[in-house]
């Protein structure tokens, strides 16, 4: 019992040595690190949030069906409303009075029909009505336009499904970056930190022929390379916590319009943050138990 | 006891360095070998201290079967066996006194106990002074010493030792036969010790073994060196 406490004081007291004694190598192990480390942050960012806008532009798109003007009873809209929610593809349907409708006009058009208001307002009762797959869009709103007592139903255009297209391009293409990248982070680390220790299999080798035992020799290894990429995710973590709540800032949480808004800055932080520091202490570990274990079988 | 059961080795390249060697060395026997260079001897050390497996034969010490042992319980095994390299083999990165240490470490001796035993062991070498060095800052001589401080620290039963002496001026070399014969005498440890020197070998007689192209060609309980 006393000796396995001993035992493990002198594994974490050679991990400690390790780095201290071989300084530079550790640095520059730490600094490979950093770069790719830094880049995987920013490429989590950016994907994150494409991810992020295709989601919004969708889930906002919706179908205005405005009701013919004599479409006023309880009975009538509610038939209405049950035949579009009949629709294959329809997800939700909601309901939007001919004042709410006069509202939102005010709203996009100006102040100045506001005269309309009460009894004078001459638009009629809508719904908007939003779907399930948005490709779909075009299809669902023409069977709507079907539909007896619908005056006319519109969606963005063309230009709406056009650009959904394009970000679910982006999100897929994203998706394939951030895994080669993610990939090519960890062969990285992976090499760097098998590189630190392929200077040190004459040691490895040594120990073993004093007695050392694969385990002690093995743990501060390990140790070392847990420490190495926490050290390597220290820089690329401030630099998102700092840089991300800066851009947040100058672009005033979004990009052009609220469509695309950002992502708060300590959702970001905190999930980005999260898994670069996972990455780095895990392939730190990985790595350097994978390659002490191969250094020692090089001699029996 | 050291026993070697017709142990033949051949390295991939086709050399015969170990021909149906058999040797029985009883506990607490200090023995020389000697032989040309390329005879064999450092094979004979590998083999004994498990770093090679031989092609053939048996290499049994104190009851273990080196040959047969997993890879990982070597280093279990080498715990009793004290070995001298002939190339030192130091851990760069670490200091003369821990370089000896660190064969203690391994075991899970507590902290105040391998003080001591180090600040025996460099008294034992002669390198009080030098504790604080790096490998890299020493002379052939002096690692050497460390070597052997090394192999000694924990009271191994065993010490096999490639040429202790290689390196150290004769008077040095006096010194490190009177302290391997010490040990032999205070602690009954087997020695087994590959020697060039044939001044040390005539002078101090002990049994010889001579190897000449991976044959036993002579082994004399007599004592001294003799010409084949
Ligand atoms: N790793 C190796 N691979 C191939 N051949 C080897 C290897 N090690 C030694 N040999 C060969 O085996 C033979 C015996 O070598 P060994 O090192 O045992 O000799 P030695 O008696 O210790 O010599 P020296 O006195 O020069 O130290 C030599 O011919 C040598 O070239
Ligand atoms: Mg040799």
């Amino acid at each position: 019992m006393k000796e396995k406490l001993n035992l493990a004081l002198y594994e974490l007291k050679y991990a400690f040595i390790g780095i201290k004694r071989h300084l530079l190598l550790c640095l520059s192990a730490i600094s490979a690190i950093t770069i790719s480390l830094f880049l995987m942050a920013a490429f989590l960012v950016v994907g994150i949030h494409v991810d992020h806008f295709a989601t919004n532009v969708q889930s906002d798109l919706s179908i205005h069906v405005i009701l013919d003007q004599d479409i006023v009873e309880d009975d009538q809209i509610n038939a209405i409303e049950e035949q579009i929610q009949a629709l294959s593809n329809v997800d939700s349907v909601e309901f939007s009075d001919k004042e709410n409708e006069l509202e939102l006009m005010i709203d996009e058009k100006g102040d100045a029909f506001s005269i309309y208001k009460g009894e004078e307002n001459p638009l009629s009762n809508a719904f908007f009505v939003y779907v399930q797959n948005e490709k779909q869009i075009q299809n669902t709103s023409k069977q709507i336009e079907e539909i007896e007592g619908v005056s006319s139903s519109a969606y963005g255009g063309s230009s709406v499904t056009q650009l959904i297209n394009l970000l679910d391009m982006v999100r897929k293409v994203g998706y394939g970056v951030i895994l080669l990248l993610l990939v090519l982070s960890i062969y990285l680390i992976f090499n760097t930190i098998r590189t630190t220790i392929f200077s040190r299999q004459e040691e490895i080798i040594i120990m073993r022929q004093v007695g050392g035992t694969n385990a002690f020799i093995k743990r501060p290894f390990e140790v070392q390379g847990v420490l190495i990429g926490l050290f390597g995710s220290l820089l690329p973590v401030a630099a998102l916590y700092f840089g991300y709540a800066k851009l947040y800032e100058v672009l005033e949480g979004q990009l052009f319009s609220n469509l695309f808004s950002l992502i708060e800055p300590n959702q970001i932080v905190l999930q980005v943050g999260l898994i670069i520091t996972l990455i780095g202490l895990l392939i730190g570990g990985f790595a350097s138990f994978w390659a002490v274990t191969k250094y020692l079988k090089v001699k029996r | 006891m050291i026993e070697i059961l017709d142990v033949s080795k051949a390295y991939p390249n086709g050399v015969h360095a170990l021909n149906h060697v058999k040797l029985k060395i009883d506990d607490g026997e200090f023995v020389y070998v000697i032989g040309a260079t390329g005879s064999g001897k450092s094979t004979l050390i590998k083999i004994l201290n498990g770093e090679i497996v031989p092609d053939e034969g048996l290499v049994i010490v104190n009851g273990t079967d080196v040959g047969a042992l997993k890879h990982r319980k070597v280093p279990y095994y080498r715990r009793n066996i004290g070995c001298v390299f002939q190339d030192y083999r130091l851990l760069p990165t670490l200091t003369v006194f821990e370089n000896i240490a660190f064969a203690l470490e391994v075991l899970g001796m507590s902290k105040k106990e391998i003080r001591k035993r180090v600040r025996d062991v460099l008294e034992l070498v002669d390198l009080k002074d030098k504790e604080r060095c790096y490998p890299n800052e020493l002379s052939g001589g002096q690692q050497q010493r460390v070597t052997i401080g090394r192999a000694i620290a924990n009271r191994p039963q065993v010490l096999i030792a490639d040429e202790p002496t290689g390196n150290l001026d004769p008077e040095k070399s006096l010194e490190i036969i009177k302290l391997l014969e010490k040990i032999n005498e205070t602690f009954n440890t087997t020695i087994l010790m590959v020697t060039h020197d044939i001044v040390l070998v005539e002078k101090f007689k002990k049994r010889t073994i001579t190897l000449d192209h991976g044959y036993v060609v002579h082994d004399s309980f007599k004592g001294g060196y003799k010409s084949v």
